[in-house]
């Protein structure tokens, strides 16, 4: 009973419906022109070196290669901070860094790898103290216009595919903007500078970036949600047969000594709740500034060296922390 | 719920809606469990925070009102006690635990304070002043105490307004709760389109402003010179956008309903002295001191040292509840220390105002009295914006150091793309046309005057902006939230 009599009348109701009806147009014709924008965009376009076109190359090497295998799985802490050859070697195992972007959330990352975990492999998880659940509309975006087969492991509710359609329209508006008011834009190759592995190597001759380090006041995280995500993934890849560690991120001292309490509450948590080991402690990768290069989870060349190293140490000799302690 | 999200755009069209369809005597219980959802969206608990102090108030008005002499004063004491006591429990507590350590230090003891791990709930200054002004107008004789507890329970909960206000008077709102307001199709539009002013404001230019802002501010001792000045210039009209952006959003999310809440905003910037940008900047707060603190203070009628006192202490307090750090008091203080300069310089102030009259240059001196009070706003905004005083002293101390070199390094220091400078440049100069024509109406008039093919182009155009060149994703929340 729509707008009854006792509430006002029949103007009311004429009043209602003609502006339901406009609204439902209006909609309409946005949703219209932002489609027509986004198909716009022509596929010559597309940056395919891009950070995000790397992933192309990732899964593609995770889908080929056999097991046993080593996987890591996380944000860009991964893809800029190991020598994945140099693990290869070392344990005799392929590995594939499956590292990309912290900004495309954890449920990405573990759902990208999943159905490629077989028996036999070892899957270490790296992931960013500050990572959220789903991946932002504009991160999405670019990845799916370059591996639009990445789309199901970002884009599982309605509200992600709003966020997407609206970034991804904004990806259109820009394109149409640079390339009639914009500048020359110098598209950095990235995909080239991509071991088979996975590692980005673009970086490890460049200077360090000082002051990038250490600014950032990081909010206390409730992890409880990610901790479930995680050892919902173990028991996923232990019915698999494989095996699943944890490996905090390398961080630079600046940004730690700034956000002390935060780091040592999620690693305390993780230590204390997820269902799979540590492979090192959180403080142990803790580095000096002058090891990274444009964030304070990009390591450079001698960074990445000692991550690595720790890395090959933890599971040459399995020097795996058990739950508890810091 | 950020109000730049899809979750709350969906909770406004489901609220709205049923809104209308219900019968009247079911709509502000509608309105409060609405409320009550959009507050606990945020932190669950915290619900009971805000029924203490609804409860507290909601009888204290009633008491008082029924209460005489000495009683009545008592009771407004304790009402206000327990207002300003949820506030310092969890705004200040910290804060104070610092101050007393710090004093303590050097004599070698540690604070007899436990430091507390508490987070502030969300919107608490606002309501808490509002919840305040409510007993004060009761104790004053101006408002009759609220019976029905509803009722009352939406003033301070009504959710448009319930996180960063407009703090509102009760003698404005309550009554609004018993009248009818049906469908109008005209109000709502109106409502509508100052809700996409907001989103525009915020999303477009504030939200685009705060990436650069906080790429210097987050780490200032990295720059010097001109990208710390106009990072704080950026700051200026990112954090007028982004308040004056919600607070759009508030008053036309409550006007498409038929409510009718106070503006908050006139444009400041366009001020001519320090003391008309207080009268035009977050107008409910500024009454709200000028009403409940300075003037019972003894306002101007004083000597001129208690003067003084007043307004220092005013500004300072209003700094405090900014937020529990040392710059918000500084930032307090540094304005009411300009209002003295003003008041007291007035008669110097006006033989040379003359001068330029006498000479017809008055476009000449509005220009030069606008642009002073904006860079002595922007020099208190360093403070505002500022993580420490140290922070702060080292960009005033390096605003135009290497001055010349350092414009040099603008383009690098923020990496804008061109479309960016076009599209950041365009929005300023909309922000000041649209704002200024608001003050007489005349988009509204243009508009309804308008062929229906330019009216829907209009607002096609003005959401494709907002959607296009707005920043979507970050879901970044306002700054007045914080407080």
């Amino acid at each position: 009973m729509l707008f009854n009599k006792k509430q006002g009348g029949s103007e009311e109701r004429v009043q209602a419906a003609s502006f339901f009806f406009k609204s439902v147009l209006l909609v309409t014709v946005v949703v219209i022109i932002m489609q027509l924008i986004r198909k716009s965009v022509p596929e010559s376009s597309l940056n395919k070196k891009s950070w995000m076109a790397a992933s192309l190359d990732k899964e593609s090497r995770l889908k080929n290669i056999t097991s046993p295998k080593i996987v890591f799985i996380g944000g860009s802490n991964l893809a800029f901070g190991l020598d994945s050859r140099k693990i290869e070697t070392a344990i005799g195992m392929p590995v594939v860094n499956m590292g990309l972007h912290a900004g495309m959330g954890f449920q990405f990352m573990l759902e990208e790898s999943k159905a490629d975990i077989h028996a036999g492999d070892i899957v270490i998880l790296s992931f960013e103290y500050q990572l959220k659940e789903i991946a932002g509309g504009g991160l999405c975006a670019n990845l799916i216009a370059v591996n639009p087969a990445a789309a199901p492991y970002c884009l599982n509710s309605t509200k992600q595919y709003v966020s997407f359609f609206a970034a991804d329209f904004q990806r259109g508006l820009a394109y149409w903007f640079n390339r009639y008011f914009g500048s020359p834009v110098t598209i950095e190759d990235i995909r080239d500078n991509v071991t088979e592995e996975g590692d980005f190597t673009f970086h490890l001759k460049r200077a360090h970036v000082p002051k990038l380090m250490g600014s950032e006041k990081w909010n206390s995280e409730d992890c409880t949600r990610i901790i479930l995500k995680i050892n919902e993934f173990v028991a996923y890849v232990a019915g698999r047969k494989a095996t699943v560690y944890f490996s905090f991120p390398a961080l630079a001292l600046s940004q730690y000594n700034l956000n002390q309490e935060v780091v040592k509450a999620i690693a305390a948590r993780y230590e204390k709740e997820l269902n799979c080991k540590t492979l090192n402690r959180a403080q142990g990768l803790i580095l000096n500034d002058s090891l990274f290069y444009n964030s304070v989870y990009h390591l450079n060349g001698a960074g990445r060296q000692i991550r690595t190293d720790t890395i090959i140490r933890a599971l040459q000799h399995r020097e795996i922390h058990g739950c508890g302690g810091w | 719920m950020l109000f730049n999200s899809i979750s709350f755009l969906l909770f406004f069209v489901v609220v709205t809606t049923i809104y209308f369809v219900i019968p009247q005597q079911q709509k502000w219980k509608w309105l409060l469990l609405s409320s009550c959802y959009f507050y606990m969206a945020f932190v669950p608990l915290y619900i009971f925070i805000l029924g203490f102090t609804i409860v507290i108030d909601y009888f204290a008005g009633i008491f008082i009102e029924q209460a005489e002499g000495r009683k009545r004063k008592l009771l407004l004491a304790c009402s206000i006690v327990a207002n300003i006591g949820v506030l310092a429990f969890f705004k200040y507590w910290n804060f104070v635990n610092d101050l007393v350590s710090g004093f303590l230090h050097p004599f070698g003891y540690s604070s007899p304070i436990p430091a507390l791990s508490i987070l502030l709930p969300i919107g608490l200054s606002f309501h808490t002043f509002q919840a305040m002004s409510y007993t004060i107008e009761v104790y004053r004789k101006k408002q009759k105490a609220e019976r029905h507890f509803g009722i009352y329970a939406l003033y301070v909960m009504f959710y448009p307004q319930l996180v960063a206000g407009p703090i509102e008077r009760p003698q404005n709102l309550i009554h609004q709760f018993y009248e009818k307001h049906p469908f109008d199709y005209n109000r709502v539009k109106s409502g509508l389109l100052l809700i996409c002013w907001g989103f525009f404001k915020k999303l477009v230019i504030a939200d685009s402003l705060a990436t650069q802002v906080n790429l210097i501010y987050s780490s200032p001792r990295h720059y010097y010179g001109a990208p710390l000045l106009l990072a704080t210039v950026f700051f200026a009209f990112q954090i007028y956008c982004d308040f004056s952006g919600y607070t759009d959003i508030a008053l036309g999310t409550a006007r498409v309903m038929g409510f009718n809440l106070m503006s908050n905003f006139n444009r400041p910037y366009s001020s001519r002295s320090v003391s008309e940008f207080w009268k035009r900047w977050h107008i409910s707060l500024s009454s709200w001191f000028k009403s409940y603190l300075y003037i019972p203070l003894g306002g101007n009628r004083v000597l001129k040292w208690k003067w003084i006192r007043n307004i220092l202490l005013t500004f300072i307090i209003s700094g405090l509840w900014h937020g529990a750090n040392w710059t918000f008091i500084v930032w307090g203080g540094l304005n009411g220390l300009y209002l003295i300069v003003e008041t007291t310089t007035q008669k110097i102030r006006a033989r040379c105002d003359v001068l330029f009259l006498t000479y017809h240059l008055e476009g000449l001196l509005r220009l030069l009295q606008t642009g002073i009070t904006f860079s002595l706003i922007c020099l208190a905004w360093i403070f505002f914006r500022a993580e420490t005083l140290k922070d702060a002293d080292y960009i005033l101390t390096h605003l135009f150091s290497g001055f010349g070199y350092s414009i040099s390094l603008l383009r690098t220091t923020f990496n804008l793309p061109r479309y960016m400078l076009f599209i950041l440049s365009s929005s300023l100069l909309l922000l000041y046309f649209v704002e200024k024509a608001r003050e007489t109406n005349a988009i509204s008039r243009w508009l309804s005057s308008s062929t229906v093919l330019m009216r829907w182009s209009v607002y096609l155009l003005f959401i494709l902006v907002i959607l296009g060149w707005g920043v979507l994703e970050s879901g970044s929340q306002f700054i007045y939230f914080q407080f």
